[in-house]
């Protein structure tokens, strides 16, 4: 006991003593503006203008200085308020020209008001005050996403305001049907969170784990979508993404109406999307504009790529060091004539020059814009170039690189290609171990992974295992709009039937 | 992992599964083993192996249909009481453990002798353990989904045969019934064993979603191992003459050797590498078919206990003894004795005393 | 369960660090591309093999090793102490034999290495060499690796349907089968210049017996059907010459066994096309008396040629398989000695020929002289060529013309 209580006597300054949330509003104003003095103590942005009014009263109106729109608080609130000649009570009823107002009964309340930017006003002789919902922050305008661009998609993207989020969801579907539920996370931030999905064609189970899930996340700040993310995922440890996290409202209202719900966090752009499966991060909105036969020519595109960007380094190091067999012999006295020089075994190689290109585009990703592009060109031909000349790697091991490189990139989601580009470097460890028999080794583990995965109970391999073979109009390649007529099966949807055809 | 009790197989993971234990070794051997008759005396033989396990595969249904959520392992103890039942469950977990056991070590052995064979066989024991450990780790629902994934996956692999056709003598195949239909009919006695791997209906069925679907599922496993089979018989009759298929161990690998592409050629080792995923769906059912009989044996809720200490086993036998192409054979020669043996039995067996059970059942309640 | 994962994980680790011994990496690989296997006038083994030397310079050296030993393992044992990496046996693209060996022994035996090893190549041509491997040895190959040289002449040369292509598959199986007999390309070095020569028989015992011109192979194709590209045939037509192509061949085969004696009727259907015809012909007109007199032409070689099987006890085509399929119970009985069978078989011959087009001309005229044929087409080449086969056309062991041959 001694014990403990020495260690929390070290500790003492943590349990310092909290001001009492659930005390109730004084009547008198004075007073109340002690309490509320106290609980914002080293707060220089907290503003009180204390004022009489026509009959007398004694008010008070209490904001945090950079949190509201001041142009409101001058014309709409305190105009009235202090200039015309009827009670307090008409004017909080008639000549309030503020959309919306409520009333509070506790300190608690008043608090996380002031922290989210309204404004309290506060009236002698009463004990509730009124909150005038005055927000207005420094904002950004609405922009394209600069990490999701499109072609011929909308140039709109999410912003950090997620009612305005909202607003952009709302103007691609005009439907009842899309139903909001709040919820908040964060034991200081309280985060508003909003859970955005159609209601006769999500399923609710999915629906209700998913709230199930963000209740349950214990954490003390949300200051970014990807933490939410992390928090609620079904595999923390996996090195695949189980969510997609978008900044367009057009592929979320797309998203939204196959049945998936969207996740919008208060001060983050990225929205999330649940649940997903592995083959529709290889989707884009763009698909859906071009047309269908260059559509699914890009499908295949991108579904080759995956099996580059994982196996391709690794088969060139298998085949160098273990089959020289399987390349005709033509091909194979040019490689090696390319790999005489090199003094390194074929792994070391790879290694070298997948890592300085990871490294290339670490480092144009942090520098700015202008620098960025010119970092990878001149890093990519230099030392492509140099490292050649110098005789540290082969020719063909730059192509194998490069195509490589250029096939993770043709992933249109970031999280995917990530974690694509990660899987590559285990296979071409193993590959250099045991070969072929490697690398298989290696994308059957990685296969045996995806398989288990779930996300939000969805198996995540879904159309591919278990087999939903009429999903795979929109898989593999992407059918004429016309005959897409169901909605995907993986997303377990209520409403199968899309409704443009459910006239016909 | 979900627990077992929550798993449901869909129809298309219930036909792949068996489909994907059916096939395993016997593809890359069978033409060998039926040389002697060779050309379409082979192949009708093979159509007739289809049909016995066909047949003994409805039977297995029919037994699981009037228990349609037991496993064999309660089957067993039900309709023998408690002794003999759990006598015979031993033997089937014996038996599932033996074959999953063959299986791997003659994988082992085929990748050791045609791809790498200076890298030590732990190694490759080590690195085929792995995918085993995951998948029965993960349990049944990962097994039927990852044997659906494995069916795409090596969907392309029959289908390049096809380019070995090339400077093939369709004569070959001639003649009909050269020798009669005696040992056509003596013959499927190595072509029915070709399509075990079905008694893991026994423990499929219960999971069954659909268990209606059940004898159709099983019908296109059967056939579509049938149509592997006849093609890669067909193939070899065709492109390799009689006495030459007498010299190769694995004639299937040897078809491979020969073709050449522009920018690929010996495509045994790509194929080869790609067969691993094959036989891995070969082993871990069986394995998990014992497995599932250790735990239910001793009522236990997971199999965890067991499944490293039996991959520590498999892990060990290359330092105690590297296999050799003598000892699989002979392991082999073994197996397929008891395999036949355990299988017909049992299920005629059951499938006999099911009725007589009834029967039995109907007398007492009344 | 994470401890398992871990030790799973050290294990494979410890294994990484044993290494393996499996890595050949290609650079360091001495890759044989060729090899070349003789006896030496001891009758003893003689082994050559072709080597390229990998530098970073695009123009590849070349090295040949030339070892006597035991057998061909022994040989590769041999070449490793002579070259500065590991020998590899996976991308032997020709394997030549010389003349000496083919006469003496079976070539069977010493092609166990190349079935046996799991990493050889299988897909290797194999070339029989009219003379000793010495003299390839010693040839000049236009500054190439002699491997790959040899390679693309056989390749080249069976695309212009001037020689058969039989990779070591196809030899083991006709060594093997008792329906058949081998047959190979065959090349001899003349002026120090491999030429390809025809060619090369040999018996049911592996033992060399004959050899066919350049002539008789392209018909030796027709009979095999072997019409991935079409091969021409030329002949004297009156008093001029003709040259056509065979675009499609079928051979349509009756086995009857009738008086002790298989009986074969070869129904040959041929589609033909007419490449140059010089002499006064009528296309449309004289089609049937031309289609007739291809006809002949056609039974002619065949019988010709399927009378030299006969006479040396040899069957190429592998009219054992026909007898196998639709006479199993003789066959059962003789197919210990089938090609004796098959040289008392009586064989009938009746072609019919379908000339499928004949270019864009519609007739020839009288003499080339009249239309100044020799200026409109490359010039002065093709009469003294077809001659120069005509002429030599029945002497078969000394079939190559000396040099006409290198500009054609």
């Amino acid at each position: 006991m001694s014990f403990l209580k020495w260690f929390s006597g070290i500790l003492g300054k943590e349990n310092k003593k909290e001001p009492d949330q659930a005390k109730p509003i004084s009547k008198r104003l004075t007073q109340n503006l002690n309490t509320l003095k106290e609980h914002f103590s080293l707060a220089p942005d907290l503003t009180v203008r204390q004022f009489q009014i026509h009959d007398g009263t004694q008010v008070a109106l209490a904001y945090l200085e950079d949190l509201v729109d001041k142009v409101a608080i001058n014309d709409q609130v305190l105009r009235p308020i202090m200039l015309e000649s009827k009670t307090i009570q008409d004017i909080l009823n008639y000549l309030l020209p503020i959309g919306k107002m409520e009333t509070a009964q506790n300190w608690e309340e008043i608090d996380s008001s002031l922290l989210a930017g309204k404004s309290i006003l506060f009236i002698n002789g009463n004990a509730h005050v009124f909150i005038l919902y005055t927000q207005g922050w420094p904002q950004r305008a609405i922009e394209e996403s600069p990490v999701e661009t499109t072609i011929k998609g909308s140039h709109q993207g999410f912003v950090e305001k997620a009612s305005t989020n909202i607003a952009l969801i709302r103007r691609y579907i005009p439907n009842r049907e899309l139903k909001i539920k709040k919820l908040s996370v964060g034991e200081r931030s309280k985060t508003t969170i909003f859970l955005l999905y159609m209601q006769d064609i999500a399923k609710p189970e999915i629906v209700w784990e998913l709230e199930k899930r963000i209740k349950k996340a214990r954490i003390d700040a949300i200051i970014n979508a990807g933490e939410l993310e992390e928090l609620i995922e079904d595999h923390p440890y996996s090195i695949f993404p189980q969510f997609e996290t978008s900044e367009r409202p057009d592929h979320t209202s797309m998203q939204l109406l196959q049945g998936r719900i969207a996740v919008l966090v208060d001060h983050s752009p990225r929205v999330i999307i649940a649940p997903m499966n592995f083959t529709s991060y290889f989707q884009s909105v763009d698909d859906f504009s071009f047309r269908w036969a260059i559509a699914s020519f890009t499908r295949f595109l991108r579904l080759s790529a995956i099996f580059i960007a994982t196996v391709f380094p690794a088969t060139y190091i298998a085949i160098i060091s273990f089959h020289y067999e399987v390349i005709p012999m033509d091909l194979m006295l040019s490689i090696a004539s390319s790999r005489a020089r090199v003094p390194f075994p074929p792994i070391i190689e790879a290694l070298l020059m997948e890592l300085a290109i990871e490294m290339l585009r670490e480092a144009g990703l942090r520098l700015p814009k202008s620098i960025g592009q010119t970092i990878g060109v001149v890093g990519g031909i230099v030392i492509g170039e140099a490292a050649v000349q110098a005789g540290i790697v082969s020719n063909i091991m730059v192509i194998v690189v490069a195509v490589t490189a250029i096939s993770s990139y043709i992933i249109p989601n970031f999280d995917m290609a990530s974690s694509i580009r990660l899987s590559r470097f285990p296979i071409m460890i193993l590959a250099s171990i045991l070969g072929m028999v490697g690398i298989i080794i290696g994308v059957t583990i990685i296969i045996i992974h995806l398989t288990s995965m779930e996300s939000l109970g969805v198996p995540y391999t879904s159309p591919l295992a278990p087999m939903r073979f009429s999903d795979w109009k929109d898989t593999w390649i992407r059918i004429p709009l016309r005959k897409m007529i169901n909605r995907p099966l993986s997303v377990h949807p209520t409403q199968l039937k899309r409704q443009g055809h459910k006239k016909e | 992992m979900p627990k077992e009790n929550q798993v449901t197989l869909s129809t298309t993971q219930f036909t792949f599964t068996i489909y994907k234990t059916q096939i395993g070794i016997a593809i890359l051997t069978i033409p060998r083993e039926l040389v002697e008759i060779s050309g379409w005396d082979a192949i009708i033989s093979m159509t007739f192996g289809w049909l016995v396990a066909l047949i003994i595969g409805f039977l297995v249904i029919h037994v699981m249909k009037n228990n349609p959520n037991e496993t064999i392992y309660e089957i067993l103890p039900k309709y023998f009481g408690k002794w003999i039942g759990k006598s015979l469950c031993v033997i089937w977990i014996l038996y599932s453990f033996l074959i999953a056991t063959v299986i791997l070590l003659t994988t082992v052995d085929i990748i050791c002798l045609w791809i790498l064979p200076n890298t030590p066989t732990f190694l490759i024991m080590l690195s085929f353990i792995i995918p085993i450990y995951m998948l029965i780790q993960r349990g049944l629902q990962a097994i039927g989904r990852f044997a659906e994934i494995a069916y795409l996956i090596t969907i392309w692999m029959p289908l390049i045969l096809l380019v070995s056709l090339k400077n093939g003598q369709w004569l070959n195949l001639l003649p009909v019934i050269k020798e009669g239909w005696l040992p056509i009919f003596q013959f499927i006695k190595l072509t029915a064993p070709a399509f075990l791997g079905f008694e893991i209906i026994f423990v499929l069925y219960p999971f069954l979603e659909k268990k209606k679907e059940a004898a159709k599922g099983f019908f296109i496993a059967n056939t579509l191992t049938l149509v592997i089979y006849l093609f890669a018989l067909l193939i070899c009759y065709i492109r390799f003459s009689q006495a030459e298929i007498r010299a190769f161990i694995w004639p299937t690998l040897n078809l491979l050797k020969l073709i050449q592409f522009p920018f690929l050629e010996r495509l045994e080792i790509i194929f080869l590498s790609f067969y691993i995923i094959i036989l891995l769906m070969s082993v871990v059912p069986y394995f998990y078919m014992s497995l599932m009989g250790v735990n239910r044996l001793f009522h236990k809720k997971k199999h965890i206990p067991l499944l490293p200490m039996v991959c520590f086993i498999w892990l060990i036998i290359p330092f105690i003894k590297s296999p050799s192409y003598f000892d699989v054979i002979v392991i082999g020669n073994v197996t397929r004795t008891i395999t036949n043996i355990v299988t017909l039995l049992m299920t005629t067996i059951l499938y006999l005393y099911s009725y007589f059970y009834r029967w039995l059942k109907k007398e007492r309640v009344p | 369960m994470k401890k398992v994962r871990g030790i799973l994980l050290s294990l494979m680790l410890v294994g990484l660090s044993t290494g393996c011994g499996d890595q050949i990496y290609l650079e360091e690989a001495e890759v044989i591309l060729g090899i070349g296997i003789d006896l030496n006038e001891n009758d003893q083994l003689q082994i050559t093999n072709s080597v390229p030397i990998i530098s970073e310079q695009t123009a590849i050296a070349s090295q040949m090793v030339t070892t006597s030993s035991r057998n061909l393992r022994q040989a590769k044992d041999k070449l490793d102490l002579s070259v500065p990496g590991k020998s590899a046996l996976g991308k032997i693209q020709n394997i030549l034999i010389g003349r000496r060996l083919l006469e003496k022994k079976n070539l069977l035996p010493y092609l166990d290495v190349f079935f046996r090893n799991p990493k050889s190549e299988i897909n290797a041509r194999v070339i029989a060499v009219k003379g000793t491997i010495q003299e390839v040895d010693h040839a000049e190959f236009q500054g190439r690796v002699p491997g790959i040289f040899i390679k693309d002449l056989i390749d080249k040369s069976y695309e212009s349907r001037n020689s058969v292509l039989t990779n070591l598959q196809q030899v083991h199986r006709q060594l093997l089968n008792p329906e058949s007999t081998p047959y190979l390309s065959e090349i001899s070095v003349v002026n120090k210049k491999v030429l390809i020569s025809g060619t090369a028989l040999l018996n049911r015992n592996g033992l060399y017996t004959t050899s066919l011109n350049k002539e008789e192979t392209s018909t030796f194709l027709v009979l095999l059907e072997d019409t991935e590209s079409p091969i021409p045939l030329n002949f004297p037509y009156r008093t001029g010459e003709m040259s056509i192509l065979v675009e499609e061949a079928k051979n349509e085969i009756q086995t009857k066994y009738e008086n002790g004696r298989f009986q074969f009727d070869i129904k040959p259907k041929l589609k033909v096309v007419i490449m140059e015809a010089i002499g006064e012909i009528d296309f449309p007109k004289q089609r049937d008396v031309l289609e007739q007199f291809i006809q002949k032409v056609i039974k002619k070689r065949y019988e010709d040629l399927i009378c030299k099987f006969q006479q040396h006890q040899i069957d190429p085509i592998g009219y054992g398989l026909y007898v196998k399929a639709f006479h199993y119970s003789y066959w059962k009985k003789i197919k210990d000695h089938w090609s004796e069978e098959f040289a008392k078989a009586k064989v009938t011959v009746t072609p019919s020929i379908e000339i499928s087009n004949f270019g864009i001309k519609l007739y020839s005229n009288k003499s080339m002289a009249d239309i100044g044929y020799s200026r409109y087409f490359h010039a002065p080449l093709p009469v003294s060529t077809t001659l120069a086969y005509v002429k030599n056309n029945n002497s078969p062991g000394n079939d190559v013309p000396k040099s006409v041959m290198i500009s054609y």
